[in-house]
């Protein structure tokens, strides 16, 4: 079993480079990639969280598999809303007025 | 039946006919006849109730249990006994009386189903108050009839003095209920029951809940509320101004209810009354003053309603005396029984004027003289009436009155209250009342004036002034119903004191002496009015100048008294309370407000740029907060 | 291992879900079938709240998905409580239904409708992670659709605001899972499991983070400051059945997702070192919401931005008896979002009643200018959800929802926060009597025609001033409802 520190370390940096990516982008596809990242980083974090003692609920494994399906379909939602934006305005740029 | 259900049904169906008169108003024959039905129909039921009414003295079982809210219990029930079973009767016979009556006399009136549902609810609240056996219950009916009575003086209420009238006897009423509110408050808070068993348990035992001086000063507080209602002095001078109201409506308020409403509260109190000495004081010396000064006043009215209306304030103030003087062993019976007959007869000389004013054209003595002329019932009834009222012996209005007087006698002779003074004014009072009841035969009963007044159209006021009642254009016959009516209270007038026979009032017999005295002083006051009667003005038999004829009009000068000694303070005290609301108080409030003027012209600014990243900085500062809790809270 | 599993009580999510496969069959199969969709769909709905009636009234517990012994843990609770949320839910999707209207609803908005809904049904009765996530952002995704469906330039940028933020949110509130996860060792929001990390420092850190994050997830989509600026962009920008949607159902799901989170942390409010962060984070959101959101409301002259501005205000009040972190606090809590949510969608029924479908224009507070004497029903409706609101006679069940939300927290002795609310109260009613006074004035000459096709939105407005009145005058019905 590796040490429990890389695997934390890990889901900082992504957690930490997808708030930066929500916060500093004004595209909107930016803006999701950037929620995907601290996804990721989430992820990490519970596959991590199972890995020292097994518990009767399988979380670590469980819980991922869900949130990966919730992503998905989010993802989708997203786009589809993206575009729509995009045909009516030109440009998906956040800070444009309406 | 059971007497309480009698007693619930009698509230009951004249405040539902009321309702549904009210609905129906758009149809004006069948709302009235909904309430002339009602009112039968009450009328057949309190019978009933006499037939049933429970031996003196034997405990009902209630309908329902009572209710607890906090510390205080509120039982909230009716109840039923022999000498209430008598005043409901006689307080539906009038109010059946009135209905019909008003049926014929304001036939030509555009809002009358709106004045019947009013009186039918008028007498569900005073049938609320005299079935009462529980003090809320009391001052429920007693506001409601002092909001009916305003509704029903001023019915003519696009005459301005009407609705000042309409205004003047709420006004008044309201202020003695002041007292009598916070009297009834302290009673059930001492009691810590609504009850009237209770309460009269608890404050008549000997571990009563405060000290004598309490007992009393809560009692005056009541009897102050009941000089109101009733007209007494100091509150008095409403009465006459309330003649402005339909003559029916004075019959039903001022001859059998609300004015002895509070003779039925005081007489439910009794026994708390007559522990306390300060209340019997009170009592007894605000009714004797206004028994007198009442009588002096009717004799000198150019306005023969005016007259009755004085006459009124005087038998109320006898009515309530018999309470003042009473000791325990009598009892209130005698109060209640004069109430039984000033109703009957008091009714019906109001419904006889209300019928030779429609003859004559108004109300005014020199109006009506001679109008009874060609109307041989009216004659009779007004005979009958006036002899009940100066207290003929054997008619009801005597027995009842002369049982007033012997009570006084024997309060004045067991001492202890205010016994002597009440005494002497009664008989006072005989003599007077004697004299001006003569005046008023004299008057309808005088030769025929050599110019016929004409009778005068609908809105036109009568001759100098007065009250000009509504010609109905009826020609002077009234309909059949009203005759029928007519005639059944003036035989009651006559055979009323049979129900003494039944026992429903509880009063010693009579005496042969007192009797003979008071037939004396009857006849010494008829012969100094027939003695004093000239041919000319009948205004001129006992008031001989302009000035005293305006000081007796204007009752002493109370309206002027009451305007400058209450309401000029009290308005003043209200601009004040104005200002410092307006300007001191108020300054918080434009404060406050232009605070929040500040705080959201802030926040405007600071969510100018209404962008989807602009809402991320926010995320940020979120963000911010929350890491920051965590990492405080680290140890 | 097998689940227990009592079919009743899972009917309010089931319901709604069959009847969104029923309308796409029928689709497939009929599609000129035109009114089917939204009657399959109204009976769905209808259908969920009648299976979520007998939760308001039963007094055994009511738990199912329940693992077995020993360490059994039930993953759905059904107790009074949570049948109130799923009952308010239900008919509120049901009402937003009505707005959009028979003839105007297609397909595609009821599948929607009844997502959202079904998503909100279970997210109040869920009690583990898993399970949350999942519902809550079934209950939150389609509302993102709906706002966009109808292809609007105004209603796209509205959307795209909607978006970001959830987006934002669901990331937070993954990230709190994955804490709680790694603090507690298992997915389930129990007490149990709470008090156990609770005893060791590294863990109890943890598990307050994860809680705090998940708070700021749910933040988002309750409206609450700092949370708030989509909501009125959104609001105003999209079309109106929509934005009642989020003003009600969507209120309901995130306060439920949000007391199904803080319900773990009765069994340790009376330790030692308490749960002093959540409770900062509640009391940051809830004074923050009700005062920015109230000052700003003042401020508003359009009818929709001063009702999404008063959202945030309202929000406020809603988290306000959550700072108790006790039962009676969750109770209260419940009781004030469902007031709050029928009032608001009566608010927006009679906006929409007033202005007709094609809404972009001329919502301003001058258009009511009389509406009362104009138009005595939508009128009469609207000033009695206004009263409710700001908590005057006769709308008195809102009076006795903010006393019932204030008192947990005076119990709890968190003073400042009760001083803060009652002036908050204080400001609001100026919010609504504003538009109230406008109501009751004198109709100008200028006053817009009356709508035609408003008969759901009258209808919808009648009923909830009906629910209105019967609550105003037996309110221990409601209260005693979550007791």
């Amino acid at each position: 079993m590796i040490h429990l520190l890389g695997p934390y370390v890990v889901a900082a940096l992504l957690v930490g480079l997808g708030v930066m990516g929500v916060l500093a982008r004004r595209n909107a596809v930016l803006v999701l990639v950037g929620v995907e990242l601290i996804l990721s980083g989430s992820l990490v974090l519970l596959v991590a969280a199972g890995a020292t003692a097994p518990s009767r609920w399988e979380a670590s494994s469980v819980l991922p598999l869900f949130v990966i399906t919730i992503a998905a379909a989010e993802v989708v939602v997203a786009l589809a809303v993206i575009l729509t934006a995009f045909r009516h305005r030109g440009s998906i740029d956040m800070d444009e007025a309406l | 039946m059971s007497a309480l259900q009698v007693s619930y049904l009698l509230v009951l169906v004249p405040a539902l006919a009321a309702v549904a008169t009210l609905a129906l108003r758009r149809w004006q024959g069948p709302a009235t006849l909904v309430s002339v039905g009602a009112a039968l129909v009450s009328l057949l039921l309190a019978v009933v109730g006499l037939v049933v009414a429970p031996v003196r003295g034997t405990d009902l079982v209630p309908l329902r249990g009572s209710y607890a809210v906090g510390g205080l219990d509120l039982p909230l029930q009716l109840g039923a006994g022999p000498a209430t079973a008598a005043v409901a009767a006689v307080v539906a016979l009038v109010a059946a009386a009135v209905l019909v009556f008003t049926r014929w006399y304001l036939a030509a009136d555009d809002r009358l189903a709106v004045f019947a549902a009013t009186v039918s609810l008028f007498t569900a609240a005073m049938m609320l108050v005299v079935h009462s056996r529980d003090l809320v219950l009391t001052v429920v009916g007693w506001e409601v009839m002092g909001w009916c009575s305003y509704l029903l003086i001023g019915h003519w209420s696009r005459k301005e003095s009407a609705r000042r009238a309409a205004l003047k006897a709420f006004l008044v009423t309201r202020v003695a209920d002041i007292g009598f509110v916070l009297g009834v408050v302290g009673l059930c808070a001492g009691a810590g029951s609504t009850g009237l068993d209770t309460v009269v348990a608890a404050w008549t035992s000997d571990e009563a809940p405060g000290s004598p001086a309490l007992r009393s000063t809560l009692l005056v507080l009541v009897v102050i509320g009941v000089l109101g209602k009733s007209a007494q002095f100091p509150f008095q001078d409403w009465l006459p101004d309330a003649m402005e109201g339909p003559t029916p409506a004075s019959a039903l308020i001022h001859a059998a209810t609300m004015v002895a409403a509070g003779t039925v509260v005081l007489a439910q109190l009794f026994e708390v009354l007559v522990l306390a000495d300060g209340a019997r004081w009170v009592l007894g010396l605000a009714t004797a003053v206004t028994m007198v000064g009442a009588a002096v006043l009717a004799l000198g009215q150019s306005d023969l309603k005016r007259l009755l209306a004085w006459s009124t304030v005087s038998q109320v103030a006898i009515m309530l005396s018999a309470l003042a003087t009473t000791t325990r062993d009598v009892g209130p019976d005698p109060a209640l029984f004069h109430l039984w007959s000033h109703a009957i007869f008091k009714s019906l000389l109001f419904l006889t004027i209300g019928w030779l004013s429609v003859i004559a054209g108004s109300t005014l003595a020199s109006a009506l003289r001679g109008a009874g002329h060609g109307h041989p019932l009216a004659r009779v009834a007004w005979l009958f009436g006036l002899l009940a009222l100066a207290g003929a012996p054997f008619v009801v209005g005597g027995l009842s009155k002369e049982h007033v007087v012997v009570t006084a006698y024997e309060g004045a002779a067991s001492a202890g209250g205010p016994g002597v003074v009440v005494l002497a004014a009664l008989l006072v009072t005989v003599v007077l009342t004697a004299a001006y009841a003569v005046r008023a035969h004299l008057v309808v009963s005088a030769p025929v004036p050599n110019s016929p007044i004409p009778p005068l159209g609908p809105d036109t006021p009568g001759p100098n002034g007065g009250i000009g009642e509504k010609s109905t254009g009826h020609a002077g016959m009234p309909s059949a119903p009203v005759l029928a009516s007519l005639a059944v209270l003036t035989v009651l007038t006559v055979v009323g004191g049979l129900v003494l026979l039944t026992g429903l009032f509880d009063v010693h017999g009579a005496s042969v002496w007192w009797m003979v005295l008071t037939t004396l002083l009857i006849v010494i006051g008829g012969g100094l009015a027939w003695l004093a009667r000239g041919s000319g003005d009948p205004r001129d038999q006992f008031v001989r100048t302009p000035r005293h004829r305006a000081l007796a009009d204007s009752g002493f000068g109370a309206d002027t008294a009451y305007r400058a000694l209450v309401a000029r303070p009290v308005l003043g005290l209200a601009r004040v309370v104005a200002f410092l609301d307006r300007e001191v108080v108020d300054g918080y409030v434009r404060g406050a407000a232009a605070s929040a003027g500040v705080a959201g012209w802030l926040a405007e600014r600071g969510h100018r740029r209404e962008s989807p990243s602009a809402g991320l900085g926010l995320l940020a500062l979120g963000l911010l907060v929350a890491a920051g809790t965590a990492v405080l809270t680290w140890r | 291992m097998t689940l227990e599993m009592s079919w009743g009580l899972l009917l309010p999510a089931l319901l709604p879900v069959a009847a969104m496969l029923l309308v796409l069959v029928v689709d497939a199969v009929a599609p000129r079938a035109r009114l089917a969709a939204p009657v399959i769909g109204a009976l769905g709905l209808g259908g969920g709240a009648a299976t979520a009636l007998p939760g308001l009234v039963g007094t055994g517990p009511r738990l199912t998905l329940c693992t077995p012994a020993p360490e059994g843990r039930c993953l759905w609770d059904g107790g009074p409580l949570t049948s109130t949320l799923q009952v308010a839910a239900l008919l509120a999707t049901l009402a937003v239904l009505a707005l959009v209207s028979i003839h105007r609803a297609g397909v595609i908005d009821v599948v929607l409708l009844l997502a959202s809904a079904s998503g909100a049904a279970a997210v109040v009765a869920s009690r583990d992670l898993g399970t949350w996530l999942v519902t809550l952002e079934l209950a939150t995704l389609p509302v993102i659709a709906l706002v966009a469906w109808r292809d609007r330039r105004a209603a796209a940028h509205g959307a795209l605001t909607l978006l970001t933020t959830s987006l934002v949110s669901f990331g937070l509130l993954v990230l709190g899972a994955a804490l709680w996860v790694t603090g507690t060792g298992d997915p389930t929001l129990t007490g149990d499991s709470l008090a156990t990390a609770w005893e060791v420092p590294e863990q109890r850190v943890l598990v307050s983070l994860a809680t705090v994050v998940l708070v700021a997830g749910l933040a988002f989509k309750m409206s609450a400051v700092p949370f708030h600026a989509w909501t009125p962009t959104t609001l105003a920008a999209g079309p109106l059945p929509v934005s009642a949607l989020l003003a009600s159902a969507s209120k309901v799901a995130a306060v439920g997702a949000l007391i199904v989170v803080l319900t773990p942390y009765e069994s340790v409010l009376g330790l030692s070192p308490g749960p002093h962060a959540v409770v900062a984070a509640l009391v940051t959101l809830t004074v923050a919401s009700m005062l920015v959101g109230t000052v700003m409301a003042l401020r508003q002259t359009e009818v929709v931005r001063l009702l999404a501005w008063s959202t945030v205000a309202q929000a406020g009040w809603v988290i306000l008896p959550l700072t108790a972190l006790t039962a009676a606090g969750r109770r209260a809590a419940a009781v004030y979002v469902v007031v709050y949510a029928v009032a608001g969608l009566v608010a927006f029924a009679a906006v929409r009643a007033v202005h007709g479908p094609h809404v972009e224009d001329r919502r301003d507070l001058t258009a009511y200018q009389g509406l009362l004497r104009r138009d005595p029903v939508a009128g009469g409706a609207l000033a009695l959800a206004l009263l409710v609101l700001a908590g005057l006679p006769p709308g008195v069940i809102g009076l006795v929802a903010k006393i019932v939300a204030i008192r947990p927290v005076v119990s709890a002795g968190l003073w400042p926060v009760a001083v803060v609310a009652v002036v908050a109260a204080v400001l609001g009613i100026a919010v609504y009597v504003r538009w109230f006074a406008v109501l009751i004035g004198e109709p100008g000459e200028d006053a817009p025609a009356r709508q035609r096709s408003r008969r759901a939105s009258v209808g919808v407005a009648l009923v909830g001033s009906a629910v209105l009145v019967l609550a105003s005058v037996l309110p221990q019905l409601l209260v005693g409802l979550v007791s």
